[in-house]
């Protein structure tokens, strides 16, 4: 994995989306165009506070390939560590500032021999697959979106989504008793579908298991996560990196990565939800609590792990940096 | 060669809740029905594709039924496993929902490299084609779109000049 060529743009246009949805507009700050993209992708964005600082990665929205400028829409959360960097974009952010980010990566692409294309959506979870409609669209594919979100002034581009491909669009408004039922959008689906989810671990979790289920091969499954794993049952422990004589605690708030930036230790990072594997690291000491996506057994039995979002089970892990 | 394909034979694919057997000529029914007096699956289905000139209406009819929950078992001369293995792939089904195993004749589809003549049921390792009428070594580099083994000229001194 190479670290990806980062990029100073300008913020040209702020807009509210919903009460607590806010969508950027980015231009290079040098002026020209920016690097191309397809549809799924998304940048990293760095955000600089006075005490912290994030780097938190979003969806590219709009038409694919767009290079004059990026759009992004960023939901505001509350509460968790992780997240702080959305509530400082939408703070203190403002229209003319410059922001670093990564040019653009895909681990969310669409499956090119796909018969007929599912998109599920919880929330937020809808920004990359505005995108995926819009190349759909352009090529004419068979695909329909089914969008799950609590309320009709809270969910974001439902009323877009409605007009701009009516019929392949479901909405499903919990608030008013509309639930998303993964099971009843799978079944009976043609031979050669592939399904694609976004959203809270809870829908991806519900959509593998119901595809599972009803013995869809899990290649045609495919989802992106848009935070990580919750740490609710996390506790604290200490990182030592031998080869930079450093020691580090992580938080309860905090992830190993974060704590390793804080401390000064660059690791190149992307997705930072553990589902594309460029900031994996090896345990030398202590035992790991895996919570990625991307390593299989035989990868975690070497003693790889996940940096952004796997844990310690323990008080102290030993690590080593890649290659 | 790492081209000629394996076949790793009908073992039932336990991830998925239907099974489909296509399968051509007696060997192909024997091979099936073998396969599944071993596992007996609760949903399987088996359609045979002997006729070629019916094959596309039945196949076409068997797929209009199948769904996601459907993994695919071939049965018959390698060349009807190829047509039909292209043929569910460019209907999106993926590799892994499709296991065959060789029942009939081991006969070759050769393509000939140079006049890119397909010479049907190809017994022996020397072959004239057809259509040019040079001595082809038939290898074992298999082409999948082609459906074909490579069939290359066998004295090289012979090349026209």
């Amino acid at each position: 994995m190479t670290t990806r060529a980062l990029q100073k743009v300008r913020v040209a246009q702020i807009e509210g989306v919903t009460p607590s949805v806010k969508r950027f507009t980015l231009e290079s700050a040098q002026g020209g165009r920016l690097p191309s993209w397809s549809s799924g992708s998304h940048i990293g964005v760095t955000l600089a506070g006075t005490e912290l600082s994030w780097r938190n990665s979003y969806s590219l929205i709009g038409t694919p390939g767009e290079t004059r400028f990026y759009q992004i829409a960023v939901r505001k959360e509350e509460v968790s560590r992780s997240k702080g960097g959305s509530r400082f974009l939408h703070e203190q952010v403002q229209v003319g500032d410059t922001l670093e980010i990564s040019a653009p990566g895909n681990y969310f692409p669409l499956a090119r021999h796909a018969a007929k294309h599912v998109l599920i959506a919880g929330g937020i979870g809808v920004t990359p697959f505005l995108a995926h409609l819009s190349a759909l669209r352009r090529s004419g594919a068979n695909c329909e979106l089914h969008y799950a979100f609590r309320d009709r002034a809270e969910g974001a581009f439902w009323e877009q989504l409605c007009s701009e491909y009516g019929s392949h669009t479901r909405f499903y408004v919990s608030e008013e008793g509309s639930r998303l039922s993964p099971a009843a959008v799978l079944a009976h689906q043609p031979l050669g579908t592939h399904v694609y989810v976004c959203g809270p671990h809870s829908l991806i979790s519900a959509v593998s298991g119901a595809a599972a289920e009803l013995g869809w091969p899990s290649s045609h499954v495919h989802f992106e996560e848009f935070a990580p794993p919750p740490v609710s049952d996390s506790l604290p422990f200490l990182v030592h990196l031998p080869e930079l004589s450093v020691e580090v605690k992580v938080g309860i708030r905090e992830t190993i990565l974060e704590a390793l930036e804080r401390a000064g230790v660059p690791i190149a990072s992307s997705c930072r939800v553990g589902q594309c594997g460029t900031c994996e690291m090896h345990v030398v000491g202590g035992e790991a609590d895996h919570r990625d996506r991307c390593l299989s057994e035989g990868e975690m039995h070497e003693g790889k792990i996940i940096a952004c979002v796997s844990r310690c089970r323990g008080q102290k892990l030993t690590l080593a940096l890649p290659g | 060669m790492k081209s000629k394909p394996v076949y790793t034979g009908l073992e039932l694919d336990t991830t998925a809740r239907r099974h489909l057997f296509l399968i051509s000529g007696q060997l192909g029914l024997d091979a099936a029905q073998r396969a599944l007096a071993l596992s007996s699956p609760a949903d399987a289905a088996l359609v045979t594709l002997d006729d070629p000139g019916s094959r596309e209406t039945r196949l076409c009819e068997a797929l209009t039924e199948a769904g996601m929950e459907t993994a695919f078992y071939l049965a018959g001369p390698e060349i009807f496993l190829w047509q039909i293995s292209n043929r569910l792939r460019s209907a999106g089904v993926e590799n892994r929902r499709i296991r065959m195993e060789i029942a009939g004749s081991m006969a070759r589809r050769v393509y000939c490299v140079v006049c890119g003549t397909m010479n049907e049921g190809v017994t022996t390792a020397m072959y004239r084609c057809e259509n040019c009428g040079r001595e082809l070594t038939v290898r074992d580099h298999f082409s999948r779109p082609l459906e074909a083994y490579m069939g290359v000229i066998a004295d090289l001194g012979a090349l026209p000049t």
